[in-house]
């Protein structure tokens, strides 16, 4: 069943560990655009994720969180979209290179093993 | 905008050690709107500066450029000094004013400095290299050699031109995104197929312009200097 993204979701974005997207504890915006051929940019809505210590490698990757409230205010639509093994998955809908900057100084880092 | 004038004032500047001015390069101490003079320097590592000027509508301005012709490198240093005159036809008469912000600059300091920057982006570059497809995710591709050599190519033109690349980033799609620390409103983008985007934000990080263009514009930037 397809679950309705709200502003005040959180919307969970991997970050590889390799290499470095972080400068002085700030995400790249390269880390949030989408390019040619894809539908949007894919996250997770965190509300979804059963075990989020399961789905997440810190040794590989970094996880950022963004509220769903950013994204929709600039007029993109987030929409749940289940693939398989990934119950969770979501797209922010459409090409997100004009917001990619703004995504990345609003995402925070989380630590899904606290 | 209006192309420079034709007409162009060059001589030979002793420059050595000495604050640089029109004066000392044995030409005008004004310049008048649409008039380019140019003067080269001494140096181990020869220099040349040229100082633009230029009019449009009713107000003119200038630029002042430094440009190492020596070894082929080329730096630039756009509007180190811009004023406006009030009519077009106006002599530009406030040289001190450009001597002043050109002593604030150190010729062999500032090309050591760029040296320096672009071996160590072109290490960072080079690391990227490492990089397999899938790095990111399914269907995320690695940068290959030539968009690496490519993203090198670019960073080296900015740095010449007092652009200080600091941070390289691959992007999914085999490109790769270039950043300058000094100016966080800009990011550069190469891509496989050898386009060249220049992403311009404004101060609440929208994104206001995105110039797309080839190696060749970015190369000519700086022949077109003078």
């Amino acid at each position: 069943m397809s679950y309705k993204i709200e502003p005040t979701d959180w919307l969970l974005r991997r970050i590889p560990n390799k290499p470095n997207f972080f400068v002085n504890g700030r995400i790249t915006s390269a880390c949030f655009k989408t390019h040619t051929g894809e539908d949007g940019l894919s996250v997770d809505i965190e509300k979804l994720v059963e075990d989020i210590r399961e789905k997440y490698n810190p040794a590989t990757h970094s996880l950022g969180e963004i509220l769903a409230k950013l994204p929709m205010d600039e007029g993109y639509e987030c929409r749940h979209d289940p693939i398989e093994g990934n119950s969770s998955h979501a797209l922010i809908v459409g090409d997100t290179r004009k917001i990619a900057k703004k995504l990345a100084r609003s995402c925070k880092l989380i630590n899904p093993l606290e | 905008m209006r192309n420079w004038s034709s007409s162009a004032v060059r001589g030979m500047a002793p420059l050595s050690g000495m604050p640089l001015t029109l004066a000392h390069a044995g030409l005008t101490s004004t310049s008048t709107p649409g008039v380019m003079v140019v003067g080269s320097a001494g140096y181990s590592d020869p220099l040349s500066l040229g100082i633009k000027g230029l009019s449009e509508n009713n107000s003119s301005q200038v630029q002042a450029f430094i440009i190492n012709d020596g070894t082929g490198n080329k730096i630039s240093t756009e509007r180190l000094q811009i004023f406006s005159a009030n009519k077009v036809n106006e002599p530009i008469t406030t040289t001190l004013e450009i001597n002043e912000h050109i002593n604030t600059i150190s010729f062999e300091g500032t090309i050591i400095k760029n040296k320096e920057a672009h071996e160590i982006i072109s290490r960072k570059l080079s690391a990227l290299s490492e990089l397999k497809d899938d790095w990111a995710s399914e269907n995320s591709l690695a940068p290959t050699e030539t968009t690496i050599e490519f993203a090198k190519k670019l960073a080296e033109i900015l740095i010449n031109r007092n652009i200080k690349v600091d941070f390289c980033y691959p992007l999914r799609n085999g490109g790769i995104q270039l950043e300058v620390s000094e100016k966080d409103n800009i990011e550069y983008e190469v891509h496989p197929n050898g386009q060249i985007h220049q992403l311009l934000y404004d101060d609440e990080n929208n994104l206001i312009a995105n110039t797309v263009s080839g190696l060749p514009y970015f190369e000519s930037l700086n022949i077109n200097v003078l």
